[in-house]
This record gives C-alpha cells, sequence and structure tokens, in this order.
C-alpha cells in the first residue's frame, strides 16, 4: 500500500507544478490586461476632456460675441448669466457639458466627473508690455516683486530698447552690443511673453511672478477695474484696494461706486468698461485627466473680423 | 497479485511517456502559440497607444503654430515655409519646451528600407529668426514611422491681397483658399489656415491660430510710422 501512495504522489506532484505555471500565467495575464485597461481608460478620458473642454471654448466665444461683456443674471446663456472679466474661476453647468449626452459604452460604464472651470480675464486690467508699456507703471509692479530701483529701471528701459525698431541705446537700456547673440534684440514688439526672458536684466522667477499680472498685446485703454489685486496696488492705496476687491468678488461693485471708492478718474486712455481683448482659461477634469488650455483673443462683434485668436497655450 | 499491481511492465511505461510526451508537445506547442499571439496583441496595443501618443503631440505643435513676423531684405512677413515636404514654423507649444515657443521642422526621411518616417525637429526661441539660415535645432523625435508615403499640404489665401480682394464685394475676385503644397507666409504674408499630413491611407487636418492678419498689420504700420515720422 505504501509503495502505491508514492506512485500517485508524483502525479499530485505534476499537477501541482502545473497548475503553478498556469497561475503564474493567468496572474501574468491579468496584471497586463488591467494596465492595458488603465491606459486605455486614461486615452479615452483625455478625448472625453478634449472635446469637453472645445464645447466649453465654442460656447464661451459664442456668449461673447452675443452677449454683452457684463454678468446678467437674467441671460438666458448659461455662461453669461455667472461670468466675470477679472479672472475669478466660475464652474461651467452641466448643460454646456456633452458627456452627459454620451451613453455609458460598454467598455467605460463606470461613473465619471465631468467639469470645466473657466476664467476670463479682461486683458485690459493688465499691466502692458507692448513697446515697454506706461514705463512708470511697469517699474512699479517690478518692484511689488523685490527689485531694486536699479534693477527696475535697467528692466523698463531695456524692454524699450528690445522692441523699438532703432538700434539707439536709451540711459539703462540694452541694444544689439549689451547681448551680443544673433537676433537680440528683436527690435519689434514682444512676440511671446518667453521672449521677456531674455531681456537684460529679467530673470526665469521673475518672469513666473509677474506672468499672470501683464500681458505682450496693446491695448486700446487701461481699466483698472478689471485688473487683479496685484495691479491694483499700484495705482490705490492698500486700504482701499481690500474693499474694492471685497465689494468685486461680491458682485456689488459698480462704476460710480469703483470711481469713488480708488479715485481714479477716466480720462482718454482709461475707462471702466470690459473690453474685448480677453484671456481666456480653461481648466477640463475628467477623472484624473487635467487638460489646461489659455486663449489670447480679441472679440469685436461689430466687425468684419469678429473673433480674433493672438495665441493659445496648452 | 500484489507483486503485479505494485509496479509497470516495460510496454507500460514505453506507452505513458509517449503519451505523455505527445501531451507536452501539444501544450508547448498551443502555449507558444498562444504566447505569440498575446504578444502580438500586446505589441499592437502598445503601438497604438505610442501612436495616438504622437498625434496628441503632433496636434499640440501645429494647432498652436503662430502667426510669428520675421524681417527680411527690410520687408516684414510671417515665418511659415512650406518646401518640398519640410515645413518650418514656429508655435507657442513645443514637444520639449513646453512653456515656450519654439522653432520646429517636420521633414519626411527615408530609413534603411525605403520606408519613409516624419521627423520633427525643435529648438527654443529666444530673439528673432533669420529667414533663410539653418536653425540650431536641440531636440527631435519620429513622429510617424514606418509609412510608405507622407505628405503635407496647407489649406490657403494665395496672398494678403487676394484674401483682401475677397471681401470686397464690389471686386467680384470669386477666390477662396486652396490646397497648396508649396507656401511661404513671408511672401504671401498671411498665415494658412489648416494643415493637412497625408500618411498612407490615412490623413489629419489640424487648424492653426488665426489671427487674421492683425499682428502682421500692426507691425508693418507701427515700423513704417515710426521709420517716416
Amino acid at each position: 500500500m505504501a509503495s502505491q501512495y508514492k506512485q500517485q504522489g508524483i502525479a499530485l506532484f505534476q499537477v501541482l507544478l502545473m497548475t503553478a505555471i498556469i497561475a503564474v500565467l493567468a496572474l501574468q495575464f491579468t496584471q497586463t490586461a488591467k494596465n492595458q485597461v488603465a491606459i486605455a481608460t486614461i486615452m479615452a478620458d483625455r478625448v472625453k476632456a478634449e472635446l469637453t473642454q472645445k464645447s466649453a471654448e465654442s460656447a464661451v466665444i459664442f456668449a461673447l460675441l452675443t452677449e454683452p461683456l457684463e454678468k446678467n443674471t437674467e441671460a438666458g446663456s448659461l455662461i453669461a448669466n455667472q461670468w466675470n472679466f477679472f479672472n475669478k474661476a466660475f464652474t461651467l453647468k452641466h448643460e454646456l457639458s456633452p458627456s452627459t449626452a454620451i451613453s455609458p459604452t460598454a467598455y467605460n460604464t463606470r461613473s465619471s466627473t465631468v467639469a470645466t472651470t473657466l476664467a476670463i480675464q479682461d486683458m485690459n486690467g493688465l499691466v502692458t508690455l507692448y513697446r515697454g508699456g506706461n514705463v512708470k507703471l511697469v517699474a512699479r509692479l517690478l518692484k511689488r516683486f523685490a527689485v531694486t530701483d536699479a534693477d527696475a529701471s535697467i528692466i523698463v528701459n531695456s524692454l524699450v530698447d528690445w522692441q523699438d525698431f532703432d538700434s539707439l541705446v536709451s540711459t539703462n537700456g540694452a541694444e544689439k552690443a549689451n547681448y551680443n547673440v544673433q537676433g537680440m534684440p528683436s527690435n519689434m514688439p514682444l512676440q511671446s511673453f518667453s521672449e521677456l526672458l531674455y531681456v537684460k536684466g529679467m530673470t526665469p522667477m521673475l518672469a513666473e511672478k509677474i506672468k499672470a499680472f501683464v500681458t505682450i498685446r496693446p491695448q486700446g485703454y487701461f481699466n483698472p477695474m478689471n485688473a487683479p489685486k496685484e495691479v491694483l496696488s499700484l495705482l490705490v492705496p492698500s486700504e482701499k484696494v481690500d474693499n474694492i476687491i471685497r465689494l468685486r468678488d461680491n458682485e456689488s461693485l459698480t462704476i460710480n461706486e469703483f470711481a469713488l471708492q480708488s479715485g481714479i478718474a477716466t480720462d482718454e486712455g482709461l475707462y471702466f468698461y470690459t473690453s474685448g481683448l480677453l484671456r481666456i482659461t480653461l481648466k477640463t477634469e475628467v477623472n484624473d485627466v487635467v487638460l489646461t488650455k489659455q486663449l489670447d483673443v480679441f472679440v469685436q462683434p461689430n466687425n468684419k473680423y469678429p473673433y480674433i485668436e493672438y495665441g493659445i497655450q496648452h | 497479485m500484489k507483486r503485479q499491481h505494485s509496479g509497470f511492465t516495460l510496454i507500460e511505461l514505453l506507452i505513458s511517456i509517449s503519451l505523455l510526451s505527445m501531451i507536452m508537445l501539444l501544450a508547448s506547442w498551443s502555449f507558444s502559440m498562444f504566447i505569440d499571439r498575446w504578444e502580438g496583441r500586446l505589441g499592437n496595443f502598445s503601438r497604438a497607444v505610442s501612436e495616438s501618443k504622437d498625434f496628441i503631440l503632433l496636434n499640440n505643435v501645429i494647432s498652436t503654430v503662430t502667426p510669428y513676423v520675421v524681417e527680411k531684405e527690410n520687408s516684414l512677413g510671417y515665418y511659415f515655409v512650406l518646401k518640398q515636404n519640410t515645413l518650418k514654423a514656429v508655435s507657442q507649444n513645443g514637444i520639449f519646451h513646453t512653456s515656450g515657443p519654439v522653432f520646429f521642422k517636420l521633414s519626411v526621411e527615408k530609413n534603411l528600407t525605403g520606408e519613409q518616417y516624419l521627423l520633427y525637429q525643435e529648438g527654443a526661441l529666444s530673439g528673432t529668426i533669420a529667414l533663410d539660415s539653418d536653425l540650431p535645432y536641440s531636440h527631435e523625435k519620429i513622429l510617424i514611422d514606418n509609412s510608405s508615403a507622407i505628405n503635407f499640404q496647407v489649406y490657403s489665401w494665395q496672398s494678403f491681397t487676394e484674401k483682401v480682394a475677397s471681401e470686397n464685394p464690389l471686386a467680384n475676385s470669386n477666390k477662396t483658399p486652396q490646397w497648396l503644397s508649396e507656401y511661404n507666409a513671408w511672401q504671401s504674408r498671411i498665415m494658412p489656415l489648416t494643415l493637412r499630413v497625408f500618411w498612407d491611407d490615412s490623413s489629419l487636418d489640424i487648424s492653426f491660430i488665426n489671427d487674421q492678419g492683425r499682428w502682421l498689420t500692426l507691425i508693418s504700420q507701427l515700423k513704417s510710422s515710426t521709420t517716416n515720422g
């Protein structure tokens, strides 16, 4: 009897071995399949995010071209009844999100979270660097970020020299001889924000700090009412700024109220009306995928060219 | 009797061994076939993934092609050259320099087996671009590989004046944008609208940033007023 059991033991051993091999293979297969599903899901989510973002972009452009540029809670447009032009983010209502219309498919039955956040900044409320901009204002902005008077003077004057068409070096400025690199300065208006990095005196860290508060585009006029807090502080005493920002966030800041609080009076080149020169930031989230897009546009509904794209940043 | 039960005869052993080896053979053969297929699918999957990644990158670069003004022989125009299946332009999103504008070149090259591939080269943009010189491309990547034929076309007006004429209702120019395989936006003074890439049996259309020629108009006016005044 004992010898019989020994022979059966070998068969058992074989069976165990085979089972082990098959189990290892099966494990490997499930692991790979899991990975593939994860990758494919991310891909699908990305496509979904891209389409959702595209729809949101179209909806926002449509609203900009058809609605007055002010918040109107009575507006039929789901964007115009909640938008603002001082870069305060707002979430798009679900009706605008096409993803709700797409029925879940066999491979994608899990519930997904889809959301698009929008922020619109009137670029007339920013500090323009176009052709050097308002030199005093630019210098004041730089000094806010711990730049010394001397350095600020070098940067603003070099910025003017970089963009003017001549080769005359202004005081504290910089022309060809100071750069010694082919193509610098461009002697043309800045064509991208990153070009600023190469201007004498500018550092990548400083550029990053001022990025949200400047524009390289020409402004028809300046509109401090839509300016970010940091820019408004350059013009208005700080104790007033907080009050103005609080009123603006509560949506109770009228033009008269702003003029009264800030002490700024309109003149040629300074108005309190939202312009069509806008920076639109779209952030779309689909599960773990986050897509951001920034558009610099000029909207003028009554012009031959109602919609002009200056730049797109992904 | 007990003894007979306890062991195997030679014949039994031979039969069992041959049976077993046949099973093993069958098992290993089907196993290798299975693995081959599995890996083939894996390969297909990873190829599909990397292809879609490449298309996303290509789309990011092309869709943000910028109307970038350059000067040559005292005349201003846009930097966008399509010549002999080589495209050169400026984009706000590079593949390698993600935050800044880049100058890039898309060219169709041949590998050793005679198949074509799409080579992408880019460099960070610092000052201005000299139109005819070779640019210092610092990074490169293959975007479409092993294709029988890759081609580019742009959808564009022939020139800025043609576009302006088409907008004038009295001029009756009857001109529309066309698909062109050679294009120089410095000469035409207007950016093309769309790029079409053909490869094998597929094609892809990607639109550029469209500023309606405003940036060039602005800089040209500025320049003439400064130099005259």
